[in-house]
């Protein structure tokens, strides 16, 4: 087996193995590199690179689309280049392209920042044209008027053109608690991202989503992409809890989903038990008590690292595939430490 | 007399409710609608339709009707501009000769370029494909859409035999459907709510088919009770749909105008006349436009601006005699006066809405001031927006490519 070596504009450098006689895209493909490629025919010229060291041999009976020039400089179209050895190829783009993720660094601008509740607020953002965004992906900005970068979920829908909707836990004395009281729209503010691999299952069939607090800010726009993604409407089941009645938030619109979604399932409850609560009472994971329905759904939850341990713990123990789980954990605001970050766990 | 008992929701929440239905434009998705009347398609023949904006392709062959992807993978190009087919379970794009598999849309073969390796390994969409009554249905909407639903589902309610005033319905025995399809130059949401709406009378006051037949047409419906209403399929079975139920006493019917000095001149009236309408956006006016027969009304999505209007009426003939008699009335009478006279008049009051509502900028989904006489379109956007087998995304730039 021989070795092939793909450069990329970015200075990273990916290797695959490489059987002699093999074709470099195959072998890319075959290792999980994705590189760009369309026709895999030598028609469409969009696989091209360069190769820079190693034998090498083109596809017999193609004509590939490249011109006598760019041929001299040693450019080649993977879907027709054999290796005879050991290969190395450069790539005239950034590696960060055969990754799911293109993460940028842009500049945004406040639009609005209210109160949703007793503690968790709903602050928006414009961002710039470019960004976008899978849901379920969070992104990174700085606390405008100190050095500090915080992470958040975004929460909004990617249809909404132009506008970011975060909701953030309002942590007293934190760097974004005390930014929220006197955030005012047009305030700059510095956005990177997205990041993040907390993305909606594609599996066909049910599906649960735990939520403790903020956690649900994701959801709401995997809820949108699921309602509106193509094929049959399956069950979907939404658990909800904060720790008490007064800190719930955006009722309204989980109720406007339950509306539009004859199979959604929602769930709202509350953590620590207050007399005046009528509703349902439990961390989100205790709200969903049909185990059979654990058992056949996709499952993505979001909130504290205790939340996600609980819920794999307990798949674990009806032996669920701990694939069929996706999760995102947030660990709180420090105060005036850290930089908390979202944890996506594979 | 005129009563305002029923308040249609409204204000920004109740738009939220039908948000869903807001975002429709280019119609909703995984549903059967009509492509071509039967007679429209010979055998071997091909034709090309676009429904809720995508390209279909139609060819006849041994009598079975095929639907395609009318736009070739490889360009882009609508195929059925040039049909070419060099054999029967096959059809050629004329441009470059890729040749697609009528039963999987596989790519099959290139003509010159048979040792591509994209063959075997590409295809196009197929879509399924039946005929009922003489007219052609294809399932629009994603790709493996499955189960497919039956096509009674997205078909008007099959009411059973012995409810009140019931009318022919197109999956009766000996159903003989005689009509038109047109494209309306509107959005196909202004035909439907247009199609089924309580509140219009008066614009059709001077139709020929109300004066010929001395018919008492009231200047206004209004309803006063939830009663007045019927939804269907909320429960998900069966066709979703909603009807005014005119004859349930609530309706207030208003025959007097008091400040304009205005009454119907007429004397009779329609037993057993009902308006309904039902996913992907079918009309069924029972009884009409005569007692014991039924007109149906189709507003299939072309794109943002534009829907096929398709105008029909069932009569169920038994009889040779039965279809002849049918066929004269339906040449001298209701071609004439019902399906043009009457509904040229809808038809131009859907145009008239189009620039308020347009896709390109229009302002009145937002704008509009509904009032008392439209609880029932408000309920079937609410209807819609909760119980739609999808959205159609706009298609501004359809791509063959599947996902």
């Amino acid at each position: 087996m021989a070795r092939l070596d793909l450069r990329f504009t970015d200075g990273a450098t990916m290797t695959a193995p490489i059987a002699v006689g093999d074709v470099v895209l195959d072998a890319a493909l075959a290792a999980g590199i994705n590189l760009a490629h369309q026709c895999r025919s030598g028609s469409c010229a969009t696989c091209v690179g360069k190769v820079v060291s190693g034998e090498t041999e083109t596809v017999a009976g193609r004509a590939p689309a490249l011109l006598s020039s760019e041929i001299a400089a040693g450019m080649r179209l993977c879907c027709s280049l054999i290796a005879c050895g050991d290969v190395t190829v450069e790539l005239p783009y950034a590696s960060t392209f055969t990754l799911a993720d293109q993460a940028s660094s842009t500049a945004g601008e406040v639009l609005e920042c209210l109160p949703l509740s007793a503690s968790v607020w709903k602050l928006v953002l414009k961002p710039d044209p470019s960004f976008d965004f899978q849901p379920g992906q969070y992104l990174r900005l700085q606390v405008p008027g100190t050095d500090a970068w915080r992470s958040y979920s975004i929460a909004s829908s990617r249809d909404a053109t132009g506008r970011i909707e975060l909701v953030i836990k309002k942590h007293p004395g934190g760097a974004m608690g005390e930014y929220l009281t006197r955030a005012r729209p047009g305030d700059a503010i510095d956005v990177e991202g997205p990041f993040g691999a907390f993305l909606l299952s594609q599996a066909k069939g049910p599906t649960v989503f735990i939520a403790g607090g903020t956690g649900l800010g994701p959801i709401l726009p995997m809820l949108d992409q699921l309602r509106l993604r193509g094929g049959r409407a399956h069950p979907v089941t939404l658990a909800f809890s904060c720790s008490q009645a007064e800190d719930l938030f955006l009722l309204d619109e989980l109720e406007l989903r339950e509306y539009w979604m004859p199979l959604l399932d929602l769930r709202v409850g509350v953590s620590r038990s207050t007399a005046e609560w009528e509703g349902l009472r439990g961390n989100p994971l205790a709200l969903v008590d049909d185990e059979s329905l654990l058992a056949a759904a996709a499952i993505h939850v979001c909130g504290s690292p205790g939340l996600v341990e609980a819920t794999r713990q307990r798949c674990a123990r009806l032996a669920i595939d701990p694939a069929k789980i996706r999760s995102e954990q947030f660990i709180p605001e420090v105060t005036l430490a850290g930089h908390p970050t979202p944890e996506t766990m594979p | 007399m005129s009563t305002n008992a029923t308040s249609p929701a409204s204000g920004k929440m109740a738009r939220r409710q039908y948000e869903p239905y807001l975002n429709a434009s280019w119609g909703v998705k995984n549903y059967w609608f009509p492509a071509l009347f039967s007679h429209e398609l010979a055998e071997d023949e091909v034709k090309g339709v676009t429904i809720a904006g995508v390209p279909i392709l139609l060819r006849r062959v041994d009598g079975r009707v095929h639907a395609l992807r009318d736009q070739c993978l490889h360009r882009g190009v609508t195929m059925s501009v040039r049909p070419k087919c060099f054999s029967k379970d096959t059809l050629t794009c004329w441009y470059h000769g890729f040749t697609y598999d009528l039963e999987t849309g596989k790519l099959k073969t290139i003509v010159g370029a048979p040792d591509d390796p994209m063959i075997g390994n590409a295809r196009i969409q197929v879509f399924p494909a039946q005929e009922k009554a003489g007219i052609i249905f294809v399932f629009v909407g994603d790709d493996g859409y499955e189960p497919v639903p039956n096509l009674a589902d997205d078909l008007p309610v099959l009411l059973p035999d012995d409810y009140e005033f019931r009318s022919p319905h197109l999956l009766d025995d000996n159903i003989v459907v005689m009509g038109l399809h047109r494209t309306g130059n509107s959005n196909w949401r202004l035909a439907v709510e247009n199609g089924f709406d309580p509140g219009h009378q008066i614009m059709h006051r001077d139709a020929q088919v109300i004066l010929s037949q001395n018919l008492a047409f009231p200047l206004g419906l209004n309803p006063t009770s939830p009663e007045a209403i019927t939804t269907y399929g909320e429960d998900g079975e069966g066709p979703v749909g909603i009807m005014n139920e005119w004859h349930s006493g609530h309706y207030d019917l208003v025959m007097h105008n008091d400040e304009l000095d205005l009454h119907p001149f007429g004397t009779g009236s329609v037993l057993g006349l009902r308006t309904s309408m039902f996913l992907p956006g079918v009309l069924m006016v029972e009884n009409w436009p005569k007692r014991g027969l039924t007109q149906l009304e189709w507003y299939v999505p072309v794109d943002g601006n534009r829907h096929e209007y398709w105008e029909v009426i069932l009569a169920v003939c038994p009889t040779e005699a039965d279809l002849k008699k049918f066929k004269y009335e339906y040449d001298n009478l209701w071609l004439p006066i019902a399906l043009h006279d009457f509904n040229d008049d809808d038809l131009f009051a859907r145009e008239q809405m189009e620039r308020f509502y347009s896709v390109d900028g229009g302002v009145g989904w937002d704008d509009e001031q509904l009032c008392g006489m439209d609880a029932v379109i408000t309920g079937w956007r609410k209807l819609v927006s909760r119980h739609n087998r999808g959205i159609q995304t706009p298609q501004n730039h359809p791509s063959p490519r599947l996902d």
